[in-house]
């Protein structure tokens, strides 16, 4: 094998988390059949042991196609999902999961979801929205947030009290059988209802003057300004673009040290993607976060990130430095995804694409998982055995037996 | 209420809450409608003592005496004033709509809830029990709980007759808002309470309650207007309220017969026009909120 | 900046020269959305000619009314209304037509490729099933169809061993090669294609876009291509109409407009867009705010508000649609008042 020169530009940090041999099976649920009959569970192997480091402070991107795993990776970080097997260090120490779990409930790690749509609650002002992260975690110390808050559990309360007694009342009045009985009853409850729905709506109108400082230093950063007029809005009142940055500003709040990001930019328009792009750069400068930036674009990796690993049906293809697997990619895979991206430049033909589509999950392809899709595999032991993913440069490994620099 | 609100707001900026309750009516024909002649009944059985010229088992008159001045809806074979029985009657069937909605509310959100969240066995289990519910025809199942409930002497009449009208309603309120929280337990703000670490009982109270409640809010109209009909049903089968309080429902059944309705029409006219009034306008208040609450149709506004 | 575009267009009147007959001419569309508050306007005042045998991208951010202008020329437009404006294709006003024979048109005259494809496949036949019918329905079944089918698949690399299966055992990069060859099979006159690849993957994409881009160039069709993605569209059309709440912008030759493009959205358009094939990590840009709200909108011009061009003037009125032309005689027409005679001046003060 030919040795190239190695790369220069190496980006070597502290390590923040590393993830080592990883791992996420999810049964595949069968039909009647399969449940009584005691056949092989099959399994959709999301995460086929998958190991790599975030450092401090930089962007670590995960790209591939769906159902590469890169979502579900992103879940188990932030504990929606628990991983089969895999062990974690947070910072050189080595824990296992069930350790890193309270760690991330300690809020550090945080995540920006894909869809800004469905990612905020109706019926929650954006404010709310992110200020209900610090009440999850009792960080809301001033008293007039406490007192806001107090008065928006009282009106609560008062309205359940007040649907428990109409209830009470209307037992009572069955009780009495007598047309009185009644009378009392409908007034009282019409009555308390009227009551406690002008309260409701009273201390909405209350809550609406009053808003966290925290939040408003937050959203103005975000680049949600005139932050007080963001604060008292509803999620379907503002663009998908605004929402993403409240999004971004809930995670922030809680001054997380690794954010992850799943894909928060492609559901916008491409107009507005750079600026959400860059309100979350400045926030990592700012605040001195690692970002772990989920996203099957590679352009806007290309741009944004600082390393990658790329992801192909649960393994780790191809890792390292942005510029270096731009410049030089060496598994074939990756070179057919930088090959097939539409470019803004009329005339730029893509060549060598794969044919073929992504494999079933649940029974992957032997040995090499993308040769039956791969250009260049030729030789018979791409079949049958398994690549390693092995470090061809400094800070740039790769799993292929056949990386291209070799050709 | 809230949402009217919230529309003046991005509109003008207004925070006056009558008027934005106002410019709802407004825009809403078929709510305001609704909400008029649900009020004038309501007023009919709060101020019944006042409004009524007689009493409800009064013998004010002769036996079937035609609408005249001293009974503008004429009286029936015992001589009671049919106005008056028609203003009573109103109580007894707001009393019934409300109370066998509350009591169907009470128990079949909560269930509902628990059982979309949670899942598992709890679910599979509260589902069989929604279900073979379900695969009752209601009318039947309201009558065999009301005479259960009635005859063993559980409950008073009109309890019973309550209680039997809200269990078929369970089941519904329990479907719907299970299959809510289904679909908004996957929504990326429950997902994002998780990751925060947020407990569960937070996210039930804070992000899943009150997005599904809207959504139980558009079927309480029809839910009152199936237990008041389900209330006439019931009495037209005579098995409902007894005899000397004024029901609708009994009225009804009670001038049945071809001769009576012939000889005798203000006998069912009134009762039976009451019956379709109070259920016009509650279906008339259901469909606007239906609009408004419909989670497609506001997903889509949201959007 | 602007200097720069003034010397190399040269105003003159339309040359129709470069183009031969026109397939589908749009004047002066206007389709609103009538709401609550007042009327959407979805399509404003749009004029569009579409030649034979040419691919025409349509490029837009989401709700810009590009999805609406293809939903219009089909009239399939839910809850939409013509308000004014003609739509002739071969000389037929499509406006005016009544919808029975409407139905006639659409399948072998005007055809359309959804998004969302799984849609548009009946889960319940098989796709060979899905082809009969589609002839039938058309009367075009004869004894050449077996071999038209044959032909198309091996075209759109379907496997015929295949054509036994249900939709649901196709992954979607299949399931919408089968649609495309559902629309060929009646050899439509004009395919409006709405974002068919937006939601495969970026190598299943690459690849239906080669078969495409051959497929377009073998049977000689008519496309108008709409999508959000310029990309697409500098590998797959010949030219560009820009779209931006609801107006055209700018439209013309795809390769004058991603080198010399004259509209400062167009512009910023294309700067925003990342290329992985830089050499050198860049920061992107983006445009500043949010598209106007097309409640009744103002008659200023719709970009005037993002636009750092912009001047008075663009809050005051509305611009008209100026040609520009170019040396190679490109027809390429812009609305901005950079490019008119009487307020082009105001511009180059700045």
């Amino acid at each position: 094998m030919i040795k190239l020169e190695p790369e220069l530009n190496i980006q070597s940090g502290t390590p923040l988390l590393e993830i080592i041999n990883l791992k996420k099976y999810f049964p595949v649920e069968g039909g009647i059949i399969q449940r009584i009959l005691p056949t092989q569970k099959d399994y959709v192997h999301a995460i086929d042991d998958i190991s790599f480091t975030i450092n401090r402070g930089e962007i670590f991107c995960l790209v591939g196609e769906s159902g590469c795993g890169k979502t579900t990776t992103a879940n188990i970080l932030v504990g929606l999902e628990e991983p089969t097997a895999g062990s974690f260090k947070w910072k050189d120490n080595l824990i296992s999961y069930q350790d890193l779990k309270p760690k991330i409930k300690d809020i550090k790690s945080q995540i920006v979801f894909q869809n800004p749509y469905s990612a905020l609650s109706p019926r929650m002002r954006l404010g709310d929205s992110v200020l209900h992260s610090l009440i999850i975690h009792n960080r809301v110390q001033d008293k007039i947030t406490l007192k806001r808050l107090k008065n928006a559990f009282k009106s609560e309360i008062i309205l359940f009290i007040s649907a428990l007694f109409s209830i009470f009342l209307f037992i009572i009045s069955f009780m009495l059988d007598a047309s009185s009985g009644f009378l009392i009853a409908i007034t009282a409850a019409l009555l308390f209802t009227l009551a406690s729905g002008i309260y409701v709506n009273y201390s909405l109108i209350q809550k609406k003057k009053i808003a966290d400082p925290r939040v408003l230093d937050l959203f103005t950063e975000v680049g949600l300004s005139p932050a007080l007029q963001y604060y008292f809005k509803y999620p379907h009142e503002v663009s998908g673009g605004e929402r993403q940055r409240a999004n971004i500003a809930r995670a922030i709040i809680l001054n997380p040290e690794l954010l992850i990001a799943d894909e928060p930019t492609s559901m916008l328009d491409v107009s507005l993607r750079a600026g959400i792009l860059d309100s979350l750069k400045s926030l990592q400068e700012t605040h001195n976060i690692s970002i772990l930036f989920i996203t099957h674009d590679l352009a806007t990796a290309r741009h944004f990130g600082d390393r990658i690993s790329v992801m192909y049906v649960g393994k780790v293809a191809e890792m390292g430095s942005i510029d270096s697997i731009f410049k030089n990619p060496l598994h074939p895979y990756t070179k057919a995804l930088i090959e097939a991206i539409p470019t803004p430049i009329p005339g730029d033909k893509a060549y060598n694409l794969p044919k073929g589509e992504v494999p079933d999950a649940v029974h992957p392809p032997p040995g090499c998982r993308y040769h039956p899709r791969c250009t260049y595999a030729k030789f018979p032991y791409c079949e049958t055995e398994e690549p390693e993913l092995r470090e061809l440069f400094p800070n740039h490994y790769v799993a292929c037996h056949f990386p291209l620099n070799s050709i | 209420m809230d949402l009217s609100i919230r529309e003046t707001r991005t509109t003008n900026g207004q925070k006056n809450i009558i008027l934005s309750i106002f410019s709802f009516l407004r825009q809403n024909k078929s709510f305001t409608v609704g909400m008029f002649i649900l009020s004038i009944i309501v007023i009919m059985a709060l101020f019944a003592d006042f409004l009524a010229p007689y009493g409800y088992a009064e013998r004010s008159g002769d036996r079937y005496e035609a609408p005249s001045q001293d009974h503008p809806f004429g009286t029936t074979l015992l001589g009671f004033d049919v106005l008056s029985r028609v203003i009573y009657g109103s109580q007894v069937a707001l009393i019934i709509a409300f109370s066998g909605t509350i009591l169907s509310l009470s128990l079949g959100v909560p269930l509902g809830i628990i059982s979309g969240y949670f899942g598992g066995k709890i679910d599979r289990l509260f589902t069989l029990i929604a279900d073979s519910i379900y695969s009752f025809p209601s009318l039947l199942l309201a009558i065999t709980l009301a005479i259960y409930l009635s005859v063993f002497g559980v409950l008073k009449v009109v309890s019973a007759v309550a209680v039997a009208t809200s269990v078929v309603y369970i089941p519904t309120y329990f479907r719907v808002v299970r299959s809510q929280v289904l679909q908004i337990k996957e929504e990326g703000y429950v997902k994002a309470a998780r990751s925060m670490g947020a407990k569960r009982i937070t996210i039930l109270i804070r992000y899943i309650a009150p997005n599904v409640l809207a959504s139980t809010i558009a079927i309480i109209p029809f839910n009152m207007t199936d237990a008041i009909l389900t209330n006439a049903g019931l009495a037209f089968l005579g098995l409902g309220i007894s005899p000397p309080t004024a029901d609708w429902g009994y009225d009804v059944y009670d001038s049945r017969a071809l001769v009576k309705v012939r000889a005798y029409p203000w006998l069912i006219l009134f009762p039976g026009l009451m019956i379709f009034l109070l259920s016009f306008s509650l279906s008339l208040i259901g469909d606007a909120l239906n609009d408004k609450f419909n989670p497609l149709i506001s997903q889509k506004n949201a959007k | 900046m602007t200097s720069s575009i003034l010397s190399s267009a040269r105003k003159t009147q339309s040359n129709d020269r470069y183009y031969n007959k026109a397939l589908l001419e749009i004047k002066n569309l206007i389709v609103e959305y009538p709401v609550k508050e007042g009327n959407v306007r979805a399509i404003d005042d749009v004029s569009l000619t579409l030649y034979r045998g040419e691919v025409l991208g349509l490029v837009g951010e989401s709700g810009c009314g590009k999805s609406s202008l293809g939903f219009t020329i089909l009239k399939l437009l839910k809850g939409g209304v013509i308000r004014s404006g003609e739509i002739s294709f071969n000389d037929i006003n499509l406006v005016t037509i009544p919808e029975g024979e409407m139905q006639l048109l659409r399948g072998p005259e005007l055809s359309m490729i959804f998004q969302a494809s799984q849609n548009a496949l009946n889960p319940l036949q098989k796709v060979l099933n899905h082809f009969i019918d589609t002839l039938k329905t058309h009367y075009r079944w004869n004894d050449e169809s077996w071999q038209k089918i044959l032909e198309l698949l091996n075209r759109l690399e379907i496997p015929e061993s295949r054509l036994e299966d249900y939709p649901f055992q196709f992954s979607g990069g299949m399931q919408q090669r089968i649609v495309i060859a559902l629309t060929l099979i009646l050899n439509p006159k004009l395919i409006i294609a709405d974002e068919p690849t937006t939601a495969l993957d970026v190598l299943v994409q690459a690849r239906l876009l080669e078969i495409l881009k051959e497929i377009i160039k073998e049977y000689d069709l008519t496309v108008l291509y709409i999508t959000h993605d310029l990309g697409i569209v500098a590998e797959i059309t010949n030219r560009v109409a820009i779209m931006y709440a609801g107006q055209i912008l700018e439209i013309g030759d795809t390769q004058t407009i991603f080198q010399n493009a004259a509209h400062p959205y167009t512009r910023a358009l294309i700067e925003a867009i990342p290329n992985v094939k830089d050499e050198e990590k860049k920061l992107l840009s983006f445009i500043p705010g949010h598209p106007p709200d097309l409640r009744n909108p103002p008659l200023i011009c719709c970009f005037a508000d993002r636009c750092s061009y912009s001047q008075d003037i663009c809050h005051s009125k509305k611009p008209q649609s100026i040609n520009l032309n170019f040396e190679n005689g490109v027809q390429h027409k812009v609305k901005c008042f950079i490019y008119d005679d009487r307020y082009g001046h105001l511009f180059d003060q700045k």
